[in-house]
């Protein structure tokens, strides 16, 4: 039984090694801190999710979740970070991502599934007074992350993006930024 | 002791809250002081009606969750024949707290520490090995997990109030009464139902400006310009907020114009914007002509017209029914508040209309969505403003003179007008000042 680094060949399907995949994660997390937030709009599939759940055993969309994005929704979402005066992301959250315990799984249908774990770091300062309320405080949030990528139009595209936080259902304080 | 507790907030200074023709201002230390903070545990949290839970949350005999009264820990539950309690989280043993779930179902509540377990009505069922350590007809009648002193409800709204005096729930909702009748007709058979768990936020900044806010027509156009603009551009095919059916800014903002502030006796306050302009009659060529159908079959033409302007509504101290959803603040400390949200279904209207109402609630609302983290954000920014406190005054009297009667003893106001929050902390001044 082949474990991680499954190599299928039946039906032509694509496949993807570890080592691609941790390439592909570290890429999506690179364009997220570097808020090329267009481009990582463009790594979703049309009628891909990105989802934050509270409680993951129901389906998207039927209770309440920390996000839950359809495609408008995360066009909505980029264009109110990089658009609009949103007090809430003024001044911006810089973030840094950590991707390990990168694994692969086929999902069937042409898909891949690939978990990881992600520590992502935030604070709000640059030319804010970072001594302020809600600013200047660096928080992590550690996640169980789940892809699920389709290979569509000969790249790998985002068919489910899960962030599973580990403090998930205890109150949370601003969480207006991309994770 | 005989000596009298003092009847004033602070002994050198009774007025924190000056309140005359003209001139309406709150001191500052009523959101930073740590001994006002702890008065306000006591006199308001500690005697008024507060909100717990609602019905549909604990809807089978067994079904508890847990709640505060101010800090206090309370489990609010239903015992195996239907009726509700609410009893303090706390062992009669050695303090303990003997719930520690959000929500479940359960027969009993047995203490971690040393095995006590009570019924879900509260009840002592036994104290652990029993037999030579206490006496074997003791009388356990005394011992059970302490009830809060009355607890009432009110269309789903379970209340306690941990006074055994006082006006009654009804008394005490009062004016607001047929405001909550409003928001829930909103069902056609004028039930909710609270079944998609609830977001929780917390914000560095007193609980009074999470009440405040709620009711506050003044901040929108400033605080969700980063909204309006995303609608303009977008649309509402990504979930409605409110009754805005204006993609444009100036339209928008026209809308904000229309409408009232009510500041209510008992402190309570509404925030009123207008319907559509045709009324339940937008609906019904729509995707959602079947909620209209039965709204129409359920309620005559006159009632749907003060059923379907939006409704904001505080119900004093720290409840609000508002945009699909029922707000739950929770004061931890004098600058740290938890916000919980829980969004609604109404019962006997379609999947669909409560799913598109779920999308406009989730587009606006939560720690990660396009509307109240800027609100939040604003509390934060104002409790860092209160470290000057040479400042001394916040004001809060906005539409003071163009306020009018309405009703017996309350006002009313532009929607933009600080009314609400004036009757808020009318409210609040009486019930600190009252002889303890």
């Amino acid at each position: 039984m082949m474990t991680t680094e499954f190599c299928a060949t039946q039906d032509s399907v694509r496949t993807m090694s570890r080592h691609e995949a941790e390439a592909w994660l570290f890429r999506e997390a690179r364009l997220i801190d570097e808020y090329r937030l267009h481009d990582w709009l463009a790594l979703f599939a049309d009628d891909g999710l990105y989802w934050a759940p509270i409680d993951d055993r129901q389906a998207p969309g039927t209770t309440v979740a920390l996000i839950h994005d359809t495609s408008l929704r995360r066009r909505e979402r980029v264009y109110r970070l990089l658009e609009t005066q949103a007090h809430a992301q003024d001044p911006l959250s810089r973030t840094q991502h950590v991707v390990g315990n990168v694994e692969v799984e086929p999902a069937g249908d042409g898909e891949v599934r690939v978990f990881s774990s992600q520590i992502v770091y935030e604070i709000r300062a640059g030319l804010a007074d970072y001594r302020q309320l809600g600013l200047g405080e660096q928080r992590s949030f550690a996640a169980r992350c789940e892809h699920r990528l389709r290979w569509q139009d000969g790249q790998w595209k985002i068919a489910l993006k899960k962030m599973l936080l580990l403090n998930r259902d205890i109150a949370i304080e601003n969480l207006t930024f991309i994770l | 002791m005989n000596a009298p507790a003092p009847t004033l907030l602070r002994e050198d200074d009774d007025s924190l809250v000056v309140d005359r023709p003209g001139d309406f201002r709150v001191d500052g230390s009523i959101y930073t002081s740590p001994r006002i903070f702890q008065q306000e545990m006591d006199r308001i949290f500690g005697k008024t009606w507060v909100f717990v839970a609602h019905d549909s949350e604990i809807a089978n005999p067994g079904d508890f969750k847990t709640a505060y009264i101010g800090l206090r820990p309370v489990i609010v539950s239903r015992d195996k024949d239907g009726r509700v309690h609410v009893v303090l989280n706390r062992c009669r043993h050695r303090a303990a707290a003997v719930c520690r779930d959000l929500s479940g179902n359960t027969t009993h509540f047995t203490c971690k520490y040393h095995g006590w377990s009570y019924r879900s009505d509260g009840s002592l069922m036994a104290m652990a090995m029993h037999r030579g350590g206490y006496p074997d007809d003791i009388d356990k009648s005394g011992l059970g997990l302490l009830p809060a002193a009355r607890v009432d409800s009110y269309r789903g709204l379970i209340f306690a109030s941990m006074a055994a005096e006082g006006p009654t729930l009804r008394e005490h909702l009062g004016p607001a009464l047929p405001y909550i009748d409003r928001l829930f007709d909103c069902s056609p058979t004028g039930r909710i139902a609270v079944k998609r768990g609830a977001h929780r936020t917390v914000y560095r900044g007193n609980w009074k400006f999470q009440a405040e806010n709620s009711t506050d027509g003044y901040h929108g156009n400033f605080v969700h310009q980063s909204f309006w603009k995303l609608m303009s551009q977008f649309g509402n095919e990504g979930g409605q907020h409110g009754n805005y059916v204006e993609l444009d800014m100036a339209k928008i903002f026209q809308r904000r114009e229309q409408g009232r502030t009510v500041g209510f006796r008992g402190g309570h306050g509404l925030l009123q914007y207008p319907a559509p302009e045709a009324g339940i009659a937008s609906l019904r060529n729509g995707p959602h002509a079947d909620y209209a159908r039965a709204m129409e079959a359920a309620y005559a033409p006159a009632r749907l017209d003060e059923i379907m302007p939006q409704h904001n509504l505080w119900i004093f101290p720290n409840l609000g029914i508002l945009l699909d959803q029922i707000r739950v603040v929770q004061p931890l400390a004098p600058d740290l508040t938890e916000v919980d949200l829980y969004f609604y279904d109404l019962d006997g209207a379609s999947a669909a209309y409560n799913q598109a109402r779920f999308d406009g609630y989730e587009r606006f609302f939560g720690p990660a969505s396009f509307g109240s983290p800027d609100d939040v954000e604003m509390f934060a920014i104002n409790q860092t403003g209160l470290a000057a406190g040479e400042v001394k005054w916040l004001e809060l009297g906005r539409g003071l003179g163009r306020q009018r009667p309405d009703g017996d003893g309350d006002l009313a106001g532009h929607p933009s007008d600080e009314t609400p929050q004036r009757a808020f902390h009318r409210q609040w001044t009486a019930m600190m000042s009252e002889q303890q």
